[in-house]
């Protein structure tokens, strides 16, 4: 049995509201992960765009915080450090705990409005009440009937509310970002861009972000087609010039323009926002690849993930939620130095089967090739579209659940199948290596897989149109190498730092890639590159979702 | 096809947008040498909102021009406008202008707000692209100002906070497509009635100024009956009446607590009429006419 002791003063209790507030606006549960020092708020949207990763430091965050891990589900797997940086294996810190809530339970438990000073004044003014503190425990029992969340808030004149949550097992979803190949990075006080992000309507879509000589250009705009006679529902478009005198830090290559979701930007500023002077930093490497915005204060540590996509690309439209799937996952395992390509993260989804064997001392990833970039000439082949749709009709699933084979993902674009059960990983102890280790023998020969491409490429108009294609039998092997290449892969955070590996595979992607790459530069026709690009963000079986959402 | 001038006044103008929206989520906005109208028609045709604007009031360099007599007209969603010049409501707010565009294939209003960061005083410039339609000379053809006979009874309405709280409750009493009787003499009383199967209330006011019909400019109405200017002190006390849809009165009244003067027109009978002006010293530079048609009894 874990224990887990948390006790917030009022402030806190009030800023954690906030940052559930911020999550909710993301996805419907949050993923709670206790480790020694700290605990980690997790959520991911549903279309594994975005990921959010909150951390609550135990010392700073919290009036008193004790964590003593379940003593049955030490030793065995190696341990890392407790920051949780960086291991090489997927696996978190050994005996944390881990549990999923809806996020909905939560928000009302913590409702901001316990302190004197509210946090967010606009909303709670007048509208105060008193807590004194509040603290959390965790009641968990070996029979797990009555495993409970329980949090007991102690307001003023001796009233105490007890809340008792339910929570359920789940799996970490840690988002990969290669902090190294994010070369664009800006930064700027979250109070002044929340103000700007005011100016912008609420129906408008995506937010395109292009640097100029002297300025940044904020513009959204909207893919959805509109006929003739909805023509004036047509989203506000709004764009807003701001000179580079504004941001604190703006590093960013001319001709990096990175388009995100418009609602995703403005509930992580206006959440920023709530923190006096915070300053938001922003780091990224190009159109198709992971965003990472990030800001902390006060021992709480914000870290949104976001998918960028080019302007143009199409995504499906009609859904309202148009990006890429999370690109998240990165391959931890791959070292930075990929030569020509150091600039590209790759999003792998890790994933896990628990039902497997014993615990492999490595991570089980998948990783995803080396990142294939946006190029056109990266299309990845057509066949990945069917292991795409299979991961997208699934709901996120319990991670137990989780089959083997479809589960690995291949590290294609296609990938975002993978998203949906590479990201739930497990990180129970009880991953199976097995799957994993097969892959690598077998990768030298393999030819190059494109891991981003899933998300990337969209080269293939008849994956556009039709969906997924019928996988090439070449696809199919690699589906299972790629399963097996889960070992070689280490996910998740990207922001840990360690050191990395780099495969052989890897390598040799990476230079396809490089050697692609002049091609995609060539091209000047920006349209057709968009285009053609525009079919890889979707998933196959949202592609068809647009398609029927356009002709209807 | 071109439009282009930068924005003096873009308080009132948005004042007036803010106003329109209320009535209705489209408006044809018809521009021309001389001055701009909104126009928004309902769609149940009880009622219909012209607004006026001259062009010194608002805009400052203004020019237009277009194959059909340097007249343009365009459909607008009102709401999308008044939000987009709300870009301009900060302290910092510098310059704005507005130009006719066409973006990714649809025309657009493309409204440039120039301000100045709070921190380094520097420049950012906002740019608002509306969506609107193009309509065509033969489209608006029809759109004529509705014709009104002389008033029996025009009268300044009360102090507009009160009024608006009052008439938020009879809409509620009386419920969905209830109706609201207003009753106005031209010695300065108005009543305002209510009278459903459940309820029936009856507010008066007394002491209300009875402006003579016409002593402001913009006021039209047929005058082919010739009446006598000079009424009887029999004809003063003579009520009019009309009977108004409640939502719709409610929109009026909302409408009218933008405005810094407002005069109703009871035609008995037949129709309701409200001048709402909307600069600060209640001049005739931007207006808004609310016609209501009254239901027969």
């Amino acid at each position: 049995m874990s224990t887990l002791n948390i006790t917030l003063n009022p402030v806190a209790v009030d800023r954690l509201y906030e940052a559930l507030n911020c999550m909710s606006k993301f996805g419907d549960y949050v993923t709670l992960e206790a480790k020694r020092n700290k605990l980690n708020l997790r959520t991911l949207n549903p279309t594994h765009s975005a990921h959010i990763h909150i951390c609550l430091a135990g010392d700073t965050f919290c009036d008193a915080y004790n964590f003593v891990p379940d003593p049955s589900k030490l030793g065995g797997s190696q341990s890392f450090g407790s920051n949780g940086s960086q291991s090489s294996s997927v696996r978190q810190e050994e005996g944390a705990f881990i549990c999923k809530m809806n996020v909905r339970a939560l928000l009302p438990v913590f409702r901001g409005r316990y302190v004197q000073e509210a946090v967010n004044k606009e909303r709670d003014e007048g509208f105060v009440q008193g807590i004194e503190k509040c603290e959390i425990s965790l009641h968990e029992k070996p029979d797990k009937v009555q495993c409970r969340l329980i949090v007991k808030l102690f307001c003023r004149q001796g009233v105490m509310k007890t809340f008792r949550l339910q929570y359920e097992e789940a799996d970490i979803m840690r988002a990969t970002f290669r902090k190294e190949w994010a070369v664009n990075k800006w930064t700027i006080r979250a109070g002044e861009l929340k103000k700007w992000m005011e100016h912008f309507g609420p129906k408008t879509e995506h937010l395109q972000i292009s640097p100029e000589e002297k300025t940044v250009n904020f513009t959204s705009y909207t893919e959805k087609v509109i006929d003739g006679s909805q023509i004036l529902k047509t989203p506000l478009q709004t764009s807003i010039e701001l000179g580079l005198i504004e941001f604190s830090d703006f590093q960013v290559t001319a001709e990096t323009h990175i388009a995100i979701a418009v609602k995703d930007f403005k509930s992580i500023v206006s959440h920023a926002g709530t923190f006096d002077q915070v300053q938001i930093q922003a780091a990224y490497a190009e159109a198709g690849q992971p965003m990472q915005i990030t800001y902390d204060q006060s021992g709480m540590f914000c870290e949104f993930t976001l998918m960028t996509r080019k302007r143009g690309a199409t995504g499906p439209a009609g859904s309202g939620r148009a990006e890429p799937v999370a690109k998240i996952m990165t391959h931890k395992s791959m070292s930075a130095a990929g030569g020509a390509r150091t600039r590209e993260t790759s999003a792998v989804p890790i994933k896990m089967q628990p039902s497997s064997a014993g615990p492999s001392s490595r991570n089980n990833s998948v990783t995803p090739g080396p990142a294939p970039l946006p190029t056109p000439s990266m299309a990845p082949p057509p066949s990945v579209a069917p292991a795409a749709s299979r991961g997208m009709s699934r709901p996120s699933p319990v991670s137990t659940e989780m089959p083997p084979p479809p589960s690995r993902t291949t590290p294609r674009v296609g990938s975002v199948s993978a998203a949906s059960g590479s990201f739930l990983n497990r990180d129970s102890p009880s991953l199976s290596s097995r799957q994993l280790s097969a892959s690598l023998g077998l990768r030298g020969s393999l030819p190059p897989r494109q891991s981003q491409s899933l998300f990337l490429m969209e080269e293939d108009d008849d994956d556009d149109l039709f969906g997924p294609t019928p996988g090439g039998a070449d696809n199919e092997i690699e589906r299972l190498l790629d399963d097996d290449d889960d070992e070689d892969v280490l996910g998740w955070d990207a922001s840990l730092g360690a050191p990395e590996r780099v495969s052989f595979v890897e390598l040799q992607e990476r230079a396809v890639n490089a050697d692609k790459g002049p091609t995609h530069v060539g091209r000047k026709d920006q349209e057709a590159q968009s285009q053609e690009e525009s079919g890889s963000y979707v998933e196959p079986t949202q592609r068809k979702n647009v398609v029927k959402g356009l002709f209807d | 096809m071109r439009f282009k001038a930068s924005i003096q006044n873009i308080s009132l103008l948005s004042k007036v947008t803010g106003a329109l929206s209320i009535v209705g989520k489209v408006g044809v906005l018809q521009l021309n040498d001389e001055s701009v109208q909104i126009i928004v028609l309902a769609a149940d045709n009880q009622s219909q909102v012209w607004s006026h604007i001259t062009i010194d009031a608002v805009f400052l360099d203004y020019k237009i021009a277009s194959a059909s007599g340097n007249v343009i007209n365009l459909e607008v969603p009102l709401d999308t406008l008044h939000r987009s010049l709300k870009s301009a409501q900060t302290a910092s707010f510098t310059s704005a202008s507005i130009r006719l565009t066409k973006k990714e294939n649809i025309p657009r209003l493309s409204l440039t707000i120039t301000t100045e960061t709070p921190a380094s005083m520097n420049p950012a410039i906002i740019i608002q692209d509306i969506p609107v339609r193009v309509l065509a000379p033969q489209t608006v053809a029809h759109l004529t100002k509705p014709v009104v006979p002389r008033p029996e009874t025009s009268v300044i309405l009360p102090t507009l906070s009160q009024l608006r709280g009052i008439t938020d409750r009879y809409v509620k009493m009386v419920g969905p497509n209830g109706r609201i009787v207003l009753e106005g003499n031209m010695n300065g009383v108005l009543r305002m009635k209510a009278d459903s199967d459940a309820v029936k209330v009856e507010s008066e006011w007394r002491g209300l100024m009875n402006p003579a019909v016409g002593e402001d400019g913009e006021m039209e109405w047929d005058d082919s009956d010739e009446q006598l200017d000079q009424q009887t002190t029999q004809e003063k006390a003579n009520f009019s009446t009309v009977r108004v849809d409640s939502k719709e009165w409610a929109k009026v009244v909302r409408v009218c607590a933008a405005g810094k003067r407002v005069i109703a027109w009871l035609c008995n009978n037949h129709a309701l009429v409200v001048y709402v002006f909307m600069g600060d010293d209640g001049d005739n530079n931007a207006t808004i006419i609310y016609y209501v048609s009254s239901f027969t009894s």
